[in-house]
């Protein structure tokens, strides 16, 4: 046994490695094994049979062994150095990955039960590339892509299966992969491999002969971790990169409802999406109680430490959602033009979270909104002149505004673009600086803005 | 450290609105660290999910914005303002 602190008081139950195999079954067990970020080694105590024929379970056995051994003498060092912990880090990749590779090629050969403990243990891979970054000093993406190279075998090995028998067909292990593999893509900045890999799944959706099973037909049904996350990383797709919010808000609208309350951190990163994307596609509003429901309860800190994601995400949607959802509300173009677009803090978090360009959008329906107030305001008038709409919200200044050519150019600008999007029935006359609006129905409630 | 540090960090306070004073921002936060979570566990009953929470499901969305009555400072505000604009332009 690795672990040379083993007392026999300890009760530890006998597992052999190669039964698995044999018998062609995983179990808590099994995937214990692999849990390397765990740290501290399973109480089952594991072997394997000698006459247990096979090189390549052989080595995985082995190199299990080899990689507990170094886990437990480096966590016994008291005081680890900079450059022991960068070796220490950079030989568990490296055997971790040897593992993930002599698995890849057993999984080949085996049918679905393997796909479980696969998945593990190239998630540990994964993450052990969030642990080598805080001790590399140089560039990081050499791990994170032979990490890619490595979980793209296992994908590749389960989208290709060709067994007719349903029931241990690996196909349905395909999303596990997948997840792994938009997380390593994203590690990676790269939008086009996300793009590829997505196409790709798609493609195979929609084969005639043989269609790729829905991920809640997969074995993401058991997992459902694994589905919400299947279904974030879809809905951050078409929302961040595609603009395609309508698709995007059912992936996450999915994904929200498929979480527990208990994940907060995973929560507040689908929340974060959610609710600009559902004003985009739907023009619906989150109910301001469930964020303070959420978020209200607790008191938020002014001065949050922004490296400390989990407190700035909660704080945004505790504080800066809510104040943006009360300008879609009320049409307060000023006051979201601070939140949004002067406020440089916010513009961190939204390019941070890939809303940059949702966010603008969004400008659009609260300038909307604006206009439409006015319009109320002003008795329903069909005309409407540009300095009053320009004028309006500099309500209470005791300084006289002064209207330029410039900012009315502009106004007339945006209202143009709402008018060509059909969220504004009229027109404009440059002439005489108005807008006409429609008699009836000048604001026409659209469903879907794209 | 990832590839995409080649702005200056700098730290400081973080302003949820706009203040007076130029805000320092920690450019440390485009990095990569912002990432979608593991799960602690893989697996929890169907019915632990938010789909099945009464709380929360049927809390989410309000009705759409189009319907909210809104009155408001801001409305207010508006509303004196067109008073004021018409007057002057009568």
């Amino acid at each position: 046994m690795a672990n040379e602190d083993f007392t026999m008081n300890e009760m530890k139950s006998i597992v052999d490695f190669g039964d698995y195999f044999r018998d062609k079954y995983s179990d808590d067990s099994l995937v214990r094994y692999f849990q390397y970020h765990l740290r501290k080694e399973s109480t089952t105590l594991y072997m394997l049979n000698n006459e247990f024929q096979d090189d390549k379970i052989k080595q995985v056995f082995e190199l299990n062994q080899r990689i507990w051994s170094n886990i437990t003498t480096f966590h016994s060092v008291p005081e680890r150095g900079k450059k022991m912990a960068l070796q220490y880090h950079k030989e568990l990749f490296d055997m971790i990955d040897e593992q993930l590779l002599l698995m890849n090629r057993i999984a080949e050969r085996e049918s679905r039960w393997i796909l479980y403990p696969l998945f593990v243990l190239a998630r540990e891979l994964v993450m052990l590339v969030k642990e080598l970054r805080k001790h590399l000093s140089f560039n990081l993406t050499t791990y994170v892509e032979r990490c890619g190279r490595s979980v793209h075998r296992s994908f590749t090995l389960c989208l290709n299966d060709r067994n007719p028998n349903k029931l241990e067909n690996r196909r349905s292990g395909v999303y596990l992969f997948i997840n792994l593999e938009f997380k390593i893509y994203h590690k990676l900045n790269n939008r086009d491999m996300i793009k590829n890999l997505v196409k790709v799944v798609k493609s195979r959706q929609e084969d005639r002969f043989e269609p790729l099973m829905s991920c809640h037909e997969s074995l993401c049904s058991i997992y459902n971790s694994q589905e919400v996350t299947y279904n974030y990383y879809m809905g951050q797709y078409y929302g961040c990169i595609e603009n395609n919010y309508e698709k995007a808000f059912e992936y996450l609208n999915l994904a929200y409802l498929g979480c527990n309350d208990g994940y907060k951190s995973q929560l507040n990163k689908i929340l974060i999406l959610l609710i600009p994307f559902g004003l985009l596609s739907h023009r619906k509003l989150v109910h301001q109680g469930l964020l303070s429901k959420l978020y209200g309860g607790k008191k938020l800190k002014s001065n949050v430490n922004q490296d400390n994601i989990y407190e700035n995400d909660e704080r945004m949607l505790g504080q800066l959602y809510k104040e943006i959802i009360k300008c879609c509300r009320t049409g307060n173009i000023v006051r979201y033009d601070n939140l949004v677009t002067i406020t440089k803090s916010n513009q961190i978090f939204f390019l941070r979270n890939g809303l940059y360009v949702s966010m603008q959008l969004l400008r659009e329906l609260v300038l909307l909104r604006y206009v439409e107030i006015i319009y109320q305001l002003n008795e329903k008038m069909t005309i409407i002149p540009l300095e009053m709409i320009y004028i309006a919200k500099f309500y209470g200044q005791k300084k006289k505004v002064t209207i330029t050519t410039e900012a009315i150019n502009e106004l007339e600008c945006e209202l143009a673009c709402l008018i060509s999007k059909k969220m504004i029935k009229g027109y404009l006359s440059h002439g005489n600086k108005c807008m006409v609006v429609s008699k009836t129905d000048p604001f026409p409630n659209l469903k879907i803005v794209k | 450290m990832s590839a995409t540090t080649e702005q200056p960090k700098t730290t400081g306070e973080q302003e949820i609105t706009t203040t007076e004073k130029p805000v320092t921002i920690n450019t440390k936060s485009l990095e990569e660290d912002d990432e979608f979570e593991d799960f602690p566990v893989d697996q929890w009953p169907a019915s632990s999910t938010l789909k099945e929470s009464k709380e929360f499901h049927t809390n989410l969305w309000e009705e759409s914005w189009d319907d909210v009555e809104v009155d408001d400072n801001f409305t207010s505000g508006l509303r004196e303002e067109i008073a004021k604009y018409k007057q002057e332009h009568q």
